[in-house]
């Protein structure tokens, strides 16, 4: 009976989840890019509403709020179908858009038949690709473990990259507006910059159709003049006129391919002109809208989540050297140090399971939100409108596997009594090989995006040393 | 109207969505034959220029330059290009994608956008009938990729809406099809070009098109010429190339 409750409660949660997942995907991914095909949608949002269904479960089991075999038996539904969706159904679906939007073959079954084989294809490297890796202990074929482990790698990998971006670029664009001051006058300048630029690529291009028009004109004037055959003297006259001629139009040709070079150089220099602009305005509008009362709040929190950041990336750095796994999560310890160095009495019990509740709350909630941010912003860097039905099944495969790879690691933040849904349903993992393997990732990928935020903004300084140069040049 | 020498320059605004054709198409008009492959998206705004020839009463031939503005239409960009592109033009081309309907929904937006920023006041961010009562700089429609799509769906819409529009067109009309237009271009009185810009055929043989992309040049110059021009007979079944007044 109780059974039955339970299944009630988590079916309207589930229910719920599915329909903001559905809302979030036609408000705002799609909204410009019109995407209609029904099965694209529902995976996507199935996918996210099992995610979100795994998260509440870990908070019902840190609340205690419904019964423990039902707990445990909607795990594994919500994980069993996950893991269905995404090792079969998702890339089984990706390899038929792509077949279809390739048109090799026409007919229907052979394009099925395709599918099937690229299908197994995908299967066997998704097998290999968990073999180097010391995951689990066991090794029987086609069990849970071998499943979630090989997802689990792949969304950890995912997520340690993402994470490492993350940390490196917010506090590097918190820094630019922190320090920079984008006043009106360096807007109007970048503009009158790109005003130029543009006025003398029209002028080169008006000077390669003149150009073209008077080789025309002339080549016009001269078939006229060829067309007296019996006059000897007017014919080496006329030869020499197209002697002269020809001479003129190889001499114009030559010119125009100059001209033609100069204006590719000033239409680069004018495309990365224009971004630095758009970069400019965007932060005079950051600028404007941190004077309002919300943009104060964020202000203040962007302080402490670049300090946070920062704090992140040392801290791994030194796990990986010094080779060291917590085993204790941070609700117990930072509860035991205030019992030892602050010395209060209180029922440890009880208020662990609260701290830790709002502990994960947070974590889970503002991962959701991260994520689904980064898609959108993702999503409007890479989209075109030819393939955007494979994109948001790559999205949607994705975000599974992050959800299912940070829910590995929101296990290191738990106290141990809360641990045994997660150690319980995904079986015999070596979870302390994940987070090594997080931290590993996460470090590079930081350096990575150092590495490319450095060249970003060396190549925004040469460009503009480079117009500087070039206007001197047309000028001087 | 600005001179290079004494070459007066005409300055045309090329607005859009994404990816919908709007650098295919000024390629084709200025060169002359299509581009060898899609170029890639337009970052800022990418400059064509051609050589418009005209003559008048004395058979002189008259030149003008043409400049196309053609402006990159991603989304990301949105707050940078008003300042920057709208500031000075003498008419503006619109462009639309056969195959996908919400690029020809937008073109009223576009079309806003530029109007909310001459107006310089703050107008309703609902687009309103009214506020075209204003505004008389010349337009033309443009509908590419006409090979790929049933090239008259948006027509069959020209019953519906609320909008004015003064087409006595009924859908069992038995006049031949170029001569139906779409429910904007009635409701803009503009013209409208339907266009593949990749067939190989050249564009300058093109002829009820180029008449009206003519027409549409022709606009602008009386509009932008400070002393009066004399008025051009519209015939648009003797359309030629260039202009030919007796």
């Amino acid at each position: 009976m109780s059974l039955l409750i339970d299944t009630i409660i988590l079916i309207i949660s589930e229910i719920v989840f599915f329909i903001g997942g559905y809302v979030f995907f036609v408000r705002q991914l799609s909204e410009n890019y019109g995407v209609r095909n029904q099965i694209v949608i529902l995976s996507f949002a199935v996918t996210f509403a099992l995610s979100c269904m795994m998260f509440e479960l870990i908070i019902f089991e840190i609340l205690a709020v419904l019964e423990l075999t039902s707990r445990y038996l909607h795990w594994l539904v919500g994980l069993y179908s996950m893991l269905f969706l995404l090792v079969f159904l998702i890339p089984f679906y990706i390899a038929y858009l792509l077949l279809n939007t390739i048109k090799i073959v026409r007919d229907f079954r052979l394009v099925l038949f395709f599918t099937l084989i690229a299908w197994c294809f995908y299967l066997y490297t998704f097998w290999k690709l968990g073999n180097p890796f010391p995951i689990s202990n066991r090794h029987e074929f086609f069990s849970i473990e071998q499943c979630v482990s090989r997802v689990g790698i792949i969304g950890v990998t995912a997520m340690a990259i993402l994470s490492g971006f993350g940390a490196v670029n917010c506090p590097y664009t918190y820094m630019t507006y922190f320090i920079k001051a984008v006043s009106d006058k360096d807007i109007s300048d970048a503009q009158k910059r790109l005003k130029q630029v543009m006025e003398i690529v029209a002028l080169k291009k008006k000077r390669i159709v003149t150009i073209e028009h008077e080789n025309s004109l002339r080549a016009m004037a001269s078939s006229f003049n060829s067309n007296n055959p019996w006059n000897y003297f007017r014919r080496t006259w006329n030869t020499c006129l197209t002697l002269q001629l020809t001479n003129q139009i190889t001499s114009s040709y030559s010119n125009i391919s100059l001209i033609k070079q100069d204006i590719l150089t000033y239409e680069e220099i004018y495309s990365q002109l224009y971004n630095d602009f758009v970069d400019l305005q965007n932060i005079q509008q950051r600028i404007e809208y941190s004077k309002t009362f919300k943009g104060k709040y964020f202000h203040v929190l962007g302080h402490f989540f670049s300090l946070y950041c920062i704090w992140k990336i040392f801290i791994s750095f030194i796990n990986i050297i010094f080779n060291r796994v917590g085993k204790v999560d941070p609700v117990t310890k930072g509860i035991d140090l205030t019992i030892h160095y602050f010395n209060f009495e209180f029922d440890v019990q009880f208020y662990s399971q609260y701290i830790s509740f709002i502990l994960i709350g947070i974590i889970v909630v503002t991962s959701i939100r991260g994520l689904l941010i980064t898609l959108t912003k993702f999503f409007y860097f890479i989209s075109s409108s030819r393939s955007s039905n494979v994109i948001f099944l790559c999205l949607a495969q994705l975000m599974g596997m992050y959800f299912i790879s940070s829910v590995l690691l929101i296990r290191m933040n738990m106290p141990a009594q809360y641990r045994q849904i997660i150690s319980q349903g995904f079986g015999d993992l070596q979870f302390n090989f994940y987070h090594r393997w997080f931290d590993c990732i996460f470090l590079l990928s930081a350096l990575f995006s150092i590495g490319i935020l450095y060249l970003h903004y060396r190549s925004s300084q040469q460009s503009i040393s480079l117009y500087d140069k070039n206007f001197e040049k047309i000028y001087a | 109207m600005g001179t290079n020498g004494d070459i007066p320059t005409l300055i045309v605004l090329v607005l859009g969505d994404s990816s919908v054709g709007k650098t295919s198409f000024v390629h084709t008009v200025c060169h002359d034959q299509p581009l060898s492959s899609p170029p890639p998206v337009t970052v800022g705004c990418h400059i064509e220029i051609k050589l418009y020839e005209r003559r008048d009463r004395h058979q002189n031939p008259n030149l003008f330059f043409i400049e196309f503005h053609d402006v990159g239409g991603s989304i990301q960009h949105k707050n940078s290009r008003s300042s920057m592109f709208y500031d000075e033009f003498h008419g503006i081309i619109l462009v639309s994608d056969l195959t996908s309907r919400q690029s020809y929904d937008n073109l009223k937006e576009w079309l806003y956008e530029v109007i909310r920023y001459r107006s310089r006041q703050k107008l309703p961010t609902e687009f309103t009938p009214e506020v075209l009562q204003n505004f008389d700089i010349p337009l033309l429609l443009v509908h590419t990729k006409f090979n790929e799509s049933n090239g008259t769906s948006l027509l069959n819409n020209s019953k519906s809406s609320n909008m004015t529009n003064n087409h006595s067109f009924s859908s069992s009309s038995l006049l031949p099809n170029y001569n139906r237009k779409t429910t904007l271009a009635n409701f803009l009185n503009c013209d409208e070009i339907f266009i593949d810009c990749y067939s190989n055929k050249r564009f300058s043989i093109d002829t009820p098109n180029v008449a009206k992309l003519n027409s549409f040049f022709e606009k602008m110059i009386k509009k932008a010429s400070v002393e009066p021009v004399e008025q051009l007979p519209q015939f648009d079944w003797f359309a030629s190339e260039n202009h030919y007044i007796h």
